[in-house]
């Protein structure tokens, strides 16, 4: 009986001392994890790789997901090996992913802002429209474009479209043939300024 | 730039400006504190040459560091593994090096910054790079001998403060005993302070052997960390 009871003790203390020692690295693997997010986090300059994304493109890109950033030394002294493998391996994927998110989302600035004053300029042109009828029927521009519609490099005021109109008739009102803005539904709506 | 100067990379510079061969060892204790959390290290230093370290800490765990030209060991010799640095991926290790307060000066200068004479009177000092939009502050005494460090962006938010403190002075040379700080990151959300002390400091002592040519056990396991 005395031996029974022994060992079941002697059971419950290598249980609950490998249970312990579980807790205490699974404790500093935590605290290293939080510590290297911190650090990473606070290391990578975010606006730094959104400008290399929106600069470079997927060139950046390529170039975040390569560059290696390195841990101070000093948040190594007096850590235990545990820490300072979770830490290194932690900071290391971290730095990693938000340089990669911000030069991703630099890219798609980039991109957005490109196509927006591509657009923006397209307006400038006065024939700006995305209608079937405008594209079809400004004979005055000379792009053959849909999408664009009556992006001509003409300008606007020699497009042929008329205002007030029903459609785009090339050549009627509007001075010298131009497109004498607020189209309103003529087909040839005159959407920019 | 949170890596300030009290810890900053600058092994490389400082080779450079003690080139004869001195030693000094020294019992330190650091300190750092954040968000309520403390955290204490005792250990005790060794540096020689230009560019030799050994670090023994014996508290919280036995952790031996060693430096020199080429590489940063970490080891543990109770766990018999050890973690090996290349020179280039280890930014800061001066924190242990304290004569890097007498030289900020010229380590300042030789890391791009000017000073602005304009604003630099007396003991006060400011530096600025064109590259940079930070401005480093650096107070003497009326001993020429630095007793504050600060970097501050141009809204005069000091992102580091750092205090040279307890000058000890021997053959015409003299360096902080204590260093303390407070550091912000670069979003200003979080901080923390670091203190370290100088003890029981002794120049121009023999480095022990064990210490001068100090290599790894044979069976030690050595982790190569490379950031790939």
């Amino acid at each position: 009986m005395i031996k029974k009871i022994i060992l079941i003790v002697l059971c419950f203390a290598i249980v609950f001392k490998s249970f312990r020692l579980d807790l205490y690295a699974s404790d500093i693997k935590n605290k290293a994890t939080i510590d290297a997010i911190r650090d990473a986090e606070s290391d990578v300059k975010k606006p730094l790789w959104l400008l290399v994304g929106a600069i470079g493109g997927p060139v950046g890109v390529a170039f975040s997901y390569f560059h290696k950033d390195y841990p101070s030394a000093t948040r190594l002294i007096g850590k235990p090996p545990e820490y300072v493998l979770t830490y290194l391996e932690v900071y290391r994927k971290t730095t990693k992913k938000l340089k990669l998110k911000a030069a991703v989302a630099g890219s798609i600035i980039a991109l957005i802002t490109y196509f927006y004053l591509n657009n923006i300029s397209a307006l400038n042109t006065g024939c700006f429209n995305t209608s079937p009828e405008c594209s079809s029927t400004c004979a005055g521009c000379s792009s053959s474009s849909i999408d664009t519609g009556c992006s001509s490099v003409e300008g606007w005021s020699n497009t042929g479209c008329s205002s007030g109109s029903s459609g785009c008739s090339s050549g009627t009102s509007g001075g010298s043939g131009g497109c004498a803005s607020s189209g309103g539904s003529s087909g040839c709506a005159y959407i920019g300024f | 730039m949170k890596v300030v100067f009290i810890n900053f990379f600058l092994l490389f510079l400082i080779s450079s400006l003690y080139s004869e061969k001195f030693s000094i060892f020294a019992n330190f204790e650091r300190v750092v504190v954040r968000a309520n959390n403390k955290e204490s290290i005792l250990g005790s230093l060794w540096y020689w040459g230009s560019d030799e370290y050994f670090v023994d800490i014996f508290f919280p765990l036995k952790q031996k560091i060693k430096y020199n030209s080429k590489n940063f060991y970490l080891y543990y010799p109770d766990n018999n593994i050890a973690f090996k640095f290349s020179l280039n991926s280890i930014k800061d290790l001066i924190y242990f090096n304290p004569f890097s307060a007498q030289e900020i000066e010229k380590l300042v200068e030789k890391l791009g910054y000017k000073k602005n004479e304009k604003k630099s009177q007396n003991n006060y000092s400011e530096y600025k790079k064109k590259s940079s939009s930070y401005i480093l502050v650096i107070l003497k005494d009326e001993k020429g001998r630095i007793t504050s460090l600060k970097i501050k962006d141009k809204k005069n938010f000091v992102f580091a403060h750092v205090v040279y403190e307890e000058y000890y002075e021997v053959d015409n040379r003299s360096f902080p005993t204590r260093l303390s700080g407070v550091f912000y990151d670069d979003i200003r959300k979080d901080y923390y302070s670091e203190k370290i002390e100088y003890k029981d400091i002794k120049i121009n002592e023999k480095v022990p052997d064990e210490i001068a040519n100090f290599s790894l056990p044979q069976n030690v396991l050595i982790k190569e960390f490379d950031f790939k």
